[in-house]
């Protein structure tokens, strides 16, 4: 509205100009397209006003002084009345209703370089919203919500519709109701037999027997993988840190978290303080800390040469973009740079809202460039890790036992447990070998010398040095002294030098041994000092002789540096013993590496061992925990210990029972699954970083002022709210906040109906969009927080209500009149997410391994699809075994390089919060069920599953397991014309047809079981099934 | 019918009823964009970008700069970096290097090339070099999203994706928007497939990536032991089923996905056909220099003409090897010998068929390189790099802009990441800043919320 200024300067002309158009000349208005009678009475600044205003002016006339044009502002009533645009209740004389009839193109607002046009109903609207007064409203989302109790869902879309001289649809059938339910609340379709009895008890009562299978599936486990699907893409969950060399993080502890806290209906409040701040609530559980890992599931990066504070500035800009998007429906992204355009966001509320995350322990570069903002070395404990597999990427990480395999373990040892029973019982004489073992271990025979390094020895040990302070040779008797067998070896040292000797097992030394070794000084180029190193269990014995010049473990002192006497005679082979006892080794700590070190000169290594009385090589075998049995008398009445000793026998023996076989399988499995804990980068609240205000995002300027943590100033309106991350998750999870359970609810709404009651699901800000029902709205939110944030009862309320189980097919002209179902006048057809479509096939084909939760997985994948990932190289591999087929929610979400099919059928690849998923519908999908192995197999799975129940009424139980319902003729006709072509060509073509249910890890059946062209052709019938429109679809 | 559709119908006349379907497929909703499309008359009809990963040092390429060949090896004022971000050199000493490779005067434009470049040298003429360009990210990721999306938020649709939702595809029978990749020569940055994503436009605008192993797009082969035949009948059965629900159910979205199956068939078909290079002459096959299919840049700029010539709007060749921390010198001819002649066969190829005139060529990178040495190579640069445009609308034998003399800063006719992308719309006839997408109650540009304007300077 730039010219408005200059028209009440001249108020003379102006006003000449404005009664010259032609719709103030005469007292009627122009014309109205929409003949309603007395439409100033209807008209509501929410509804009807403020999205004009918004999406037209506000732009220049809005909330951010920089793009301000003439000092107007339109979105304040008082700011537009001084600014003398609007004069309440005299449209003829508001200068705004001038300039936008104006047919002056210079004047005409908006004006065209915005792009913006108004249409001739909303000139019309904004002219008899100012003759009716002009009265602006609070923004709707930001007031609180009011119902009337007596209300119901149904009774407030009814009356909706009502307007619209509308009524509700027919329920649907019975077996489409029941498909829905399960797609809607489980994800999961129905079996055949489920639909024959939901159809049966409705017929009885349709009420009850909703109610039964809505609980039913509310309850089972698989209720929380369903919900957890949109949720994972509002929280930007991924396994993967998305910039550049985008490597995995293991963050699967997460996604378990989310689909458990849905199963055990946690109240959404809860959910969401756990999620911001679960790690600052009092004595936090484990699940706490796991759900506060929220914080850390944004992108990150390990580039070369990026600075830490441009990445501390994009993590914290992130954050503050998922938490006001997912949890306020707020698009705060806006106001990095600038106050917004359209929301009274500023960008200090910006940077403030940042603030709250600035006790993150982390670091922006993930390089050896960045820094945390604290010693994280005061924040590890036994379950917080700096490193995982012994690297430092993206810590710090929570440890978390494996549950899985903790359960897995346990499973075994119960078995083997009842194997060695039985097998005691089978071979008695166990008992007695076991003791005639444990007196051998026990016994001592005269002593003698046991070698290690040795040339004659059948296992040599590997042998290395440090080359750039030593000369390794390994000479021959005619190069020089050697002892034992055929070579010694001659180090020539310059400084301190050494070589390493790795066993090629670790032995156990007993504390009466002696440990020997051969050496030979070089007579004219004596060492000043020589050492023996040994290395095993926790600490590094060292003994020497000679002088203090070796400065390894000298610090230490003590048996890391302990003097044994003066060096050796030189010129001549000598034996250097060191009694174990001396070193204080212990049995149970297994020696794996000896290291052979002197400071100058040269010297000859030979032959080193161990003298002892016991056996060795037997007792080398033992773990720890048996050697301390064996060494400590009668250590075997215990039960305990006896059970332990007859395990190690019975797995170091040969088998003699099949028990005993079972046994020796079993322990493999269990060192198998030896991941015993599962990690995920945590939230530690550290000190706090200090967070200014960038000047248009520009992290490099640091003039802006300090800003301290604080929600959005008006939404406050002045309360005082703590400035803890928990302050702010509480002040998002309270009641009184007018956004969070509506924000939920509509996502929820949107769930079941395709479409958010406001369908801008993602912003409640001014340009989102008015609620189709805003009094249904605000009765779901308040039966929300009234039933104390309870998921399970809202979406109970939701499917038993008529309005959630009318027909989607209702006919007439409902579905081209309202194609997005923003009236309720029917249900809606809904495409499943990308994840279902994979589950659905699964499911029907009995392939899907119903597991709940666990790591990621990774379904077949094309070839090569990784190539671009680099820092480091990556090559796919795809899950064997039941991993294979595990529900799409579980699938390994790369995020430059998500999987294909998931991406096809639009999962978003989780670099950002996304609240909704793009609605497509490409040839790259056809292409996806057409050809994907995952389909082709599935198919071929079901297939076999009903060939081997019998070959009768194929074409129907195909289309029933997959569809819930019988062919009609026309649809039966096709089917069964293709299964017969099919069924010709795969006879005449057995080998196609042998490949083709070759497809996929799974065998397929033998031919004897069934003939190979009638598996094949029941399967492209099958793949025909599945590839419907009706198969990828809840109705 | 809008101007689009139109269009589209009229260049496809012949193919009757499936083009109709196909045009309703791809063309852009309206609803969202505020004018019909095209805006205006286009330019040109399609864009090829070669996108130079890594960041090619404008330095041996295109922008020579005496003055810093002869403060080599000296300290780089500071008058110059004072205060301003550095990648991999932020805080150390800061040396100038000079010019690595030799440049000489080409065409009768006498356009200043690196002798890196002997082939694409051929064409001073025909191409005009931009030394102003500057960006906002100094790291490859976000910088690449910057450059395809006008955003460093991921998640914003990339400009191939938004040429497409503005003018829609005009090939029947493959995407409008195809990705290849090439590398060697330098280091292979990671390139995500952020890069051409359709972001929150509707999924069949993305970019799709096809590979120079195995099929070259996902799930375009059949599966084992299905004859094409078989495929085919199977795609009858479906499309006859979803025919008849379609009557039962009324939904719209079924006719649509009759579509697809027809078309996914068809590119099962069209897309062996477009990598089948047997019909391309020995004479053409020379010009590129390459053996096709073996996944080379060159082999790429073939196959970006063969998708040009089948109607594909939006085609981008990344070659990722321009990343020179080190040995700038050896690396960028390494690096230029990669892309040198399929680049230049590519402008003549399209020349002699005459769809140059019909065609824009974008060559250039995520950003430049510094005038400061790192080691013996030159550190990421965002204040000043060199790009070059070709084809319809250009004007060609110009440079447009100017660096100082050191090559450091732009200082002269600066031109930013969202200037190059709204004077691409322009040739394509649209206004950049009327291209719009509502999402999330906000109109979302590709040129961003700050003003962007079309270099007019460079049009012809």
């Amino acid at each position: 509205m730039k010219k408005i200024a200059k028209i009440i300067t001249f108020s003379a002309i102006a006003t000449v100009s404005i009664l010259a158009l032609p719709q103030f000349t005469s007292a009627k208005p122009e014309p109205k397209k929409n003949t309603a009678p007395s439409i100033q009475e209807d008209i509501s600044y929410n509804r009807d006003i403020r999205p004009i205003l918004s999406d037209k002016c506000f732009f220049c006339h809005g909330p951010d002084p920089e793009t301000r044009e003439e000092g107007l502002r339109l979105d304040i009533r008082e700011e537009a009345i001084k600014g003398k645009a609007i004069i309440p209740g005299h449209p003829e004389k508001s200068p705004l209703i001038d300039l936008i009839y104006t047919h002056d193109q210079t004047k005409i607002m908006p004006p065209p370089r915005s792009h913006k046009k108004l249409t001739n109903q909303e000139k019309q609207l904004l002219s008899d919203w100012i003759k009716a007064g002009a009265e602006y409203e609070p923004h709707w989302a930001y007031q609180a919500p009011k119902r009337k109790n007596q209300d119901t869902i149904d009774s407030l879309v009814a009356k909706n519709l009502k307007r619209k001289g509308l009524t509700l649809a027919n329920p649907t059938n019975p077996s489409t109701l029941l498909r829905r339910l399960h797609f809607d609340i489980t994800g999961l379709p129905p079996t055949p037999e489920e639909v024959t009895a939901f159809t049966k008890a409705h017929a009885s009562d349709p009420h009850q027997a909703v109610a039964s299978a809505t609980d039913k599936l509310l309850a089972s486990p698989h209720f929380g993988e369903r919900m957890a699907v949109k949720w994972l893409d509002a929280v930007r969950y991924a396994d993967s840190v998305g910039y550049h060399g985008d490597q995995s993080s293991e963050v699967s502890l997460f996604r378990d978290y989310v689909i458990n806290s849905f199963n055990k209906d946690l109240p959404y409040d809860q959910f969401i303080i756990e999620q911001i701040a679960g790690d600052l609530l009092p004595n936090p559980t484990t699940s706490q800390r796991i759900a506060s890992s929220y914080n850390r599931l944004g992108q990150m990066s390990q580039e070369g040469g990026i600075q830490d504070k441009e990445y501390i500035a994009k993590y914290q800009a992130e954050r503050v973009r998922t938490t006001s998007a997912s949890f306020l429906g707020s698009t705060m992204a806006c106001a990095e740079c600038h106050d917004h355009k359209f929301d009274p966001i500023t960008a200090k509320d910006f940077y403030s809202f940042a603030a709250y995350f600035s006790d993150i322990l982390e670091k922006g570069a993930w390089t050896g460039d960045g820094k945390y903002q604290d010693d994280i070395k005061k924040y590890l404990k036994p379950n917080i890790l700096l490193k995982v597999n012994n690297r430092e990427r993206y810590g710090p990480y929570l440890k978390v036992p494996d549950q899985d395999n903790i359960a897995k373990n346990k499973k075994i040892e119960a078995q083997i447990q009842t194997l060695i029973k039985e097998h005691l019982i089978a071979a008695p004489q166990t008992e007695t070998n076991i003791n005639n073992w444990l007196n051998d271990l026990r016994s001592s025979s005269p002593a003698k010398d046991i070698p290690f390094i040795d040339e004659t020895l059948e296992k040599q040990p590997k042998i290395s040095s440090n080359k750039n302070a030593v000369k390794l040779e390994t000479i021959t008797p005619e190069q020089g002294p050697v002892h034992t067998g055929t070579h010694a070896r001659k180090q020539t040292a310059n400084e301190t030098g050494q070589h390493f000797v790795r066993l090629h097992s670790p032995i156990s030394i007993h504390s009466e041994s002696t440990i020997y070794k051969w050496v030979y000084l070089d007579p004219k180029n004596p060492p000043s000092s020589i050492m023996i190193q040994l290395i095993g269990g926790p600490i590094t014995r060292r003994a020497y002789w000679g002088q203090s010049t070796i400065q390894y473990g000298k610090k230490a002192g003590g048996i890391q540096y302990h003097k044994i006497g003066d060096l050796p005679e030189t010129g001549k082979w000598i034996r250097l013993e060191i009694p174990a006892s001396t070193l204080q080794i212990k049995p149970t700590e297994h020696i794996h590496q000896a290291t052979f070190t002197q400071h100058n000169g040269i010297v000859f290594w030979d032959s080193f061992g161990i003298n002892t009385t016991k056996n060795i090589a037997e007792r080398s075998k033992l773990t720890p925990n048996i050697t301390k049995i064996v060494d400590t008398p009668n250590a075997e009445s215990n039960p305990d210990n006896k059970n332990t000793l007859t395990l190690h026998h019975l797995t170091h023996t040969p088998h003699t029972t099949t028990q005993q076989k079972q046994i020796q399988q079993l322990i493999t499995q269990k060192s198998h699954s030896n991941h015993k804990f599962r990690t995920i980068p945590t939230t530690i609240s550290a000190k706090r970083r200090v967070v200014r205000l960038l000047p248009r995002g520009d992290w490099t300027n640091q003039d802006g002022p300090i800003v301290q943590p604080a929600p959005p100033e008006f939404l406050t309106k002045g309360k005082k709210i703590g400035d803890t991350r928990l302050d702010l998750a509480k002040w998002i999870a309270s009641p009184d906040n007018p956004l969070t359970a509506r924000v939920f609810v509509n996502k929820l709404w949107s769930q079941f109906f395709g479409s958010g009651l406001s369908n801008s699901i993602g912003d409640f800000g001014l340009q989102g969009e008015y609620p189709s029902n805003p009094e249904l709205l605000d009765w779901l939110a308040i039966e929300f927080t009234k039933k104390n944030w309870s998921i399970k009862q809202l979406i109970r309320t939701i499917v038993l209500s008529k309005t959630y189980q009318q027909t989607s097919t209702p006919g007439g002209t409902f579905i081209k009149q309202d194609p997005f179902n923003r009236l309720l006048a029917r249900q809606t057809q809904l495409r499943l997410p990308a994840e279902l479509i994979r589950d659905n096939a699964l499911a029907v084909s009995g392939l899907l391994n119903p597991k709940i939760g666990g790591r990621s997985v990774f379904p077949y994948q094309p070839k090569g699809y990784y190539r671009h990932l680099n820092f480091p190289k990556r090559t796919y591999k795809q899950s064997t075994g039941e991993n294979q087929y595990r529900r799409g929610i579980y699938t390994h979400w790369q995020r430059t390089f998500l999987h294909p099919m998931l991406k096809n059928f639009g999962a978003p690849a989780r670099e950002e919060c996304s609240t909704e998923r793009p609605d497509a519908n490409t040839p790259l999908q056809a292409l996806t069920l057409l050809n994907d192995p995952t389909f082709t197999e599935a198919a071929r799975a079901l297939a076999t599953k009903l060939l081997k129940e019998n070959s009768d009424n194929l074409v129907q139980r195909t289309m029933m397991t997959c569809l819930s319902r019988q062919p009609t003729t026309e649809e039966l006709n096709i089917l069964t014309k293709l299964h017969q072509d099919e069924l010709k060509r795969f006879t005449i073509d057995p080998r196609a047809a042998q490949k083709f249910i070759s497809v996929g890890a799974s065998p397929p059946p033998p031919p004897t079981e069934i003939p190979t062209p009638q598996l094949a052709a029941a399967t492209s019938l099958a793949r025909t099934i599945l590839n419907l429109h009706e198969a990828i679809t809840r109705y | 019918m809008n101007a689009i559709n139109r269009r589209t119908f009229l260049n496809h006349g012949l193919a009757g009823i499936g083009s109709l379907a196909l045009s309703r497929l791809y063309a852009a909703e309206s609803s969202d964009s505020k004018d019909k499309l095209p805006h205006y008359n286009p330019k040109i009809k399609r864009v090829i970008h070669l996108c130079m990963a890594g960041g090619p040092s404008h330095l041996e390429s295109f922008d020579y700069k005496k003055e810093l060949e002869k403060l080599h090896r000296q300290d780089m004022p500071s008058s110059f970096t004072k205060g301003q971000q550095l990648a991999q050199l932020q805080g150390r000493a800061l040396k100038c290097m000079g010019p690595q490779w030799k440049f000489n005067k080409h065409g009768q434009s006498q356009t200043e090339i690196s002798e890196i470049f002997p082939h694409i040298a051929k064409h001073a003429d025909d191409i005009c070099v931009i030394r102003s360009m500057h960006t906002e990210q100094i790291n490859h990721d976000p910088a690449h999203t910057f450059m395809n999306t006008g955003s460093i938020i991921p998640g914003r649709p990339s400009m191939g994706s938004w040429v497409l939702y503005g003018l829609g595809s005009e090939s029947q029978n493959l995407p409008g928007y195809v990705v290849l990749t090439s590398a060697g020569g330098g280091q292979g940055q990671p390139i995500s497939s952020r890069q051409w994503s359709n972001g929150f436009l509707p999924g069949h605008l993305q970019g799709v990536e096809f590979q120079s192993a195995g099929s070259p797009v996902h799930y375009v082969q059949n599966p084992a032991g299905i004859s094409d035949q078989s495929q085919k009948n199977v795609i009858d059965a479906v499309n006859q089923l979803n025919g008849i629900n379609a009557k039962r159910t009324e939904h719209r979205d079924i006719a649509t996905r009759i579509e697809q199956y027809e078309l996914a068939f068809r590119m099962q078909t069209a897309i062996p056909e477009l990598m089948d290079t047997k019909g391309e002459t020995q004479q053409t096959l020379d010009l590129y220099g390459c053996k096709p299919g073996d996944g080379s840049f060159a082999s790429n700029c073939l196959l970006a003409r063969r998708l040009a010539e089948r109607g594909t709007r939006f085609i981008q060749l990344y070659h990722r090897g321009w990343d020179h921390h080190g040995q700038v010198k050896k690396g960028t001819a390494a690096t230029a010998k990669h892309v040198d002649q399929g680049t230049s066969a590519l402008i003549t190829d399209l020349k002699q068929r005459g769809m140059l005139d019909e065609t824009l060529i974008i060559w250039g990178g995520e950003f430049g390189r510094t005038p400061m040495a790192q080691g013996s190579g030159r550190d990421h640069h965002i204040k000043a790099f060199s790009i070059f445009l070709a084809g319809g609308g250009i004007k060609g034998g110009i440079t447009h802009g100017e660096t100082d003399e050191l090559g450091y800063g732009v200082a002269k006719d600066p031109v930013s990441v969202h200037d190059l992308h709204a004077t691409m719309l322009h040739l394509l006839g649209m206004q950049h800043d009327a291209l719009t997408y509502k999402t999330q109650g906000l109109d979302f540009k590709l040129t961003g919320v700050e003003p962007a304007r079309v270099v007019k300077e460079i049009l012809s």
